[in-house]
């Protein structure tokens, strides 16, 4: 530590100048040491020897074998993997619009000028969002049991009579889900857009008040194309969550009904760490790792456009 | 003046959309707190004798539901990856921001790029790591993979450059080091940024799922997260005991959500300035 205080008696700069860069040099690395060790322990090696892994046939006790891209052969014949792929496709396709049109909605209810109530509002709809996957999927199971749940319970109340076998029923397991996670998550988004909100001039409105314009024309007219920034980032953040669904599909419906509900990082789970195919499990995981590559550097682009 | 039905209809969609949210939270709270034999699916009920505590006594004296433990748990994990991100964060952030050292950009693309790593694409390798370093079943283990967090590192990043530079020059000459200015100058400065990234960071920890889920066997460490889970699959039928279980361990992060909700809210919408 004496080191920085005899430094600080180095105040003509132009005689301690190289005294001074290395100084710089190594104080910088120092500052970054710790967050590049954790960074490259944990994030980047981890990356790099899943990639290797992925070229092996390896049970993680026994030997390692390489095996080419066999493992990559392997996955492109099996059925699961294409399912589970495309499930969670589907999920991405089905889910995205939903959630950014309903994060939009909450967010333009809250930012409404008369509304009333307008934290608590807020509050509640965020509310959801704090939660652990483990508690919502709790909730939701209860929920939507047939004869015991509250769902169906309401809909009888309202005259829609059949018993509905929601996480069953493989048609309606997916809209379940969505439902689930849209009451979760969409707060989240929400947030977003009402920090956006905040920053579109009132001036706009009040010109267009003048004008003679209706709240639904300043919403289309003004709101929706001043958001332009924060579309594009809520609709890439959804994309990339949904391809990484897991936890709350897991715990409410294990997969079912005969696996209509497997997801990929779920398929990557059971391959990896319950039939202990770690080379197989590796080379999916790469495949996860270069769709969202892919979708990030699409991201990149089309943010770069809205940079002011 | 003309009928505003604008304001109606929009007011009526806020509370109507309310309602719906809170729904099953207030049921879930309706099932802990009346007898088993109660029909809680009808709202009407709710709000009448009687009420019980027997259901959270239940879940409290049942030996496979450690609800105190898991809380001490989720505490302590969430509690020190807040204090880790934050150190490491603020450290290289002020080193990116205001050192100039070699190779500084190409760490910081190197940094930049984990944005685009998820977690869920290095849990096997990561697993075999901690394996491999006899670190599995310690708290070590379900922090340290989430500390270096790149974001935190890019959104300080931000902070910092926004800070004069007269400032540093004018301490440089009054003989600061620079550990001096970082601690001094530069972090009371961004305390705001720093306490909304760390509620983020926080919340994140208490909920985190999946990397604990993969690698905790040990019941002493498990979290809320895991722990519940697990409870659950014992009692698919019960919904008295698993939804007291969800209403005991939900209680402590929807307290600190409702205390806390402005910084929560700030921290949220700074994440999206990242983008």
């Amino acid at each position: 530590m004496s080191g920085f205080k005899s430094g600080t008696a180095g105040v003509e700069h132009s005689l301690v100048k190289n005294h001074f860069k290395l100084k710089d040099n190594l104080f910088g690395y120092l500052l970054l040491l710790p967050f590049l060790l954790f960074y490259m322990l944990f994030t980047f090696y981890p990356l790099v020897q899943g990639f290797i892994v992925s070229f092996f046939k390896w049970s993680i006790t026994g030997p390692k074998v390489f095996v080419g891209i066999s493992n990559y052969q392997e996955l492109i014949s099996d059925n699961f993997f294409w399912e589970s792929l495309w499930h969670t496709l589907g999920y991405v396709l089905l889910s995205t619009p939903i959630f950014v049109l309903g994060a939009f909605i909450l967010a333009i209810i809250i930012d409404y000028k008369q509304i009333i109530g307008k934290t608590f509002l807020r509050t509640v709809f965020f509310l959801p969002n704090v939660l652990t996957v483990s508690i919502v999927a709790v909730i939701w199971l209860n929920m939507l049991q047939p004869y015991t749940g509250l769902t169906n319970a309401l809909l009888h109340s309202i005259g829609i009579r059949p018993e509905i076998y929601w996480l069953s029923d493989k048609n309606l397991v997916w809209p379940s889900i969505i439902w689930v996670t849209f009451w979760w998550n969409t707060g989240y988004y929400m947030i977003l857009y009402l920090a956006g909100l905040q920053e579109i001039s009132e001036e706009l409105y009040e010109a267009a008040e003048l004008d003679g314009a209706s709240w639904l024309q300043t919403i289309f007219h003004i709101t929706i194309p001043s958001l332009a920034r924060v579309h594009v980032l809520v609709l890439f953040l959804q994309v990339v969550a949904s391809f990484k669904i897991f936890g709350q599909v897991f715990l409410i419906t294990e997969g079912g009904p005969g696996g209509a509900s497997r997801t990929f990082i779920q398929y990557i789970y059971e391959v990896g760490f319950q039939r202990f195919f770690v080379g197989k499990a590796s080379a999916a995981a790469f495949v996860l790792f270069g769709i969202i590559i892919i979708v990030s550097i699409l991201q990149l682009k089309i943010m770069d456009r809205y940079k002011d | 003046m003309k009928f505003n039905y604008v304001k109606y209809l929009i007011n009526t969609i806020g509370i109507i959309i309310c309602v719906a949210w809170l729904i099953p939270l207030l049921w879930m709270l309706a099932v802990t707190f009346k007898p088993d034999n109660c029909n809680t699916t009808n709202i009407l009920n709710w709000f009448t004798p009687p009420f019980t505590l027997d259901n959270i006594k239940n879940v409290i004296g049942h030996p496979q539901a450690n609800v105190g433990l898991w809380i001490f748990n989720s505490t302590i994990v969430a509690v020190l990856s807040t204090f880790g991100v934050l150190i490491l964060c603020t450290l290289a952030a002020f080193a990116f921001s205001k050192i100039n050292f070699v190779g500084k950009n190409f760490w910081f693309v190197l940094i930049m790029a984990g944005l685009m790593i998820p977690r869920e694409a290095t849990l096997i390798p990561l697993y075999i790591l901690f394996k491999d370093m006899n670190l599995l079943n310690t708290y070590f283990s379900i922090i340290a993979p989430s500390l270096a967090a790149p974001f935190g590192v890019i959104i300080l990043k931000q902070f910092f450059d926004g800070l004069s530079e007269s400032l540093f020059e004018a301490a440089k000459l009054d003989g600061c080091s620079w550990l001096q200015m970082m601690y001094y100058i530069a972090v009371p400065l961004v305390k705001p940024a720093l306490s909304s990234l760390g509620i983020f960071v926080f919340l994140a920890g208490w909920n985190e799922f999946l990397w604990p889920f993969i690698s905790v066997t040990d019941p002493n460490i498990v979290t809320i997260p895991i722990g519940l889970p697990v409870f659950r699959s014992q009692y698919l039928t019960g919904q008295g005991l698993t939804m007291a279980a969800s209403a005991l361990l939900a209680s402590p992060i929807i307290i600190v959500f409702v205390c806390l909700q402005k910084y929560i809210v700030k921290g949220i919408a700074m994440t999206g300035v990242k983008g």
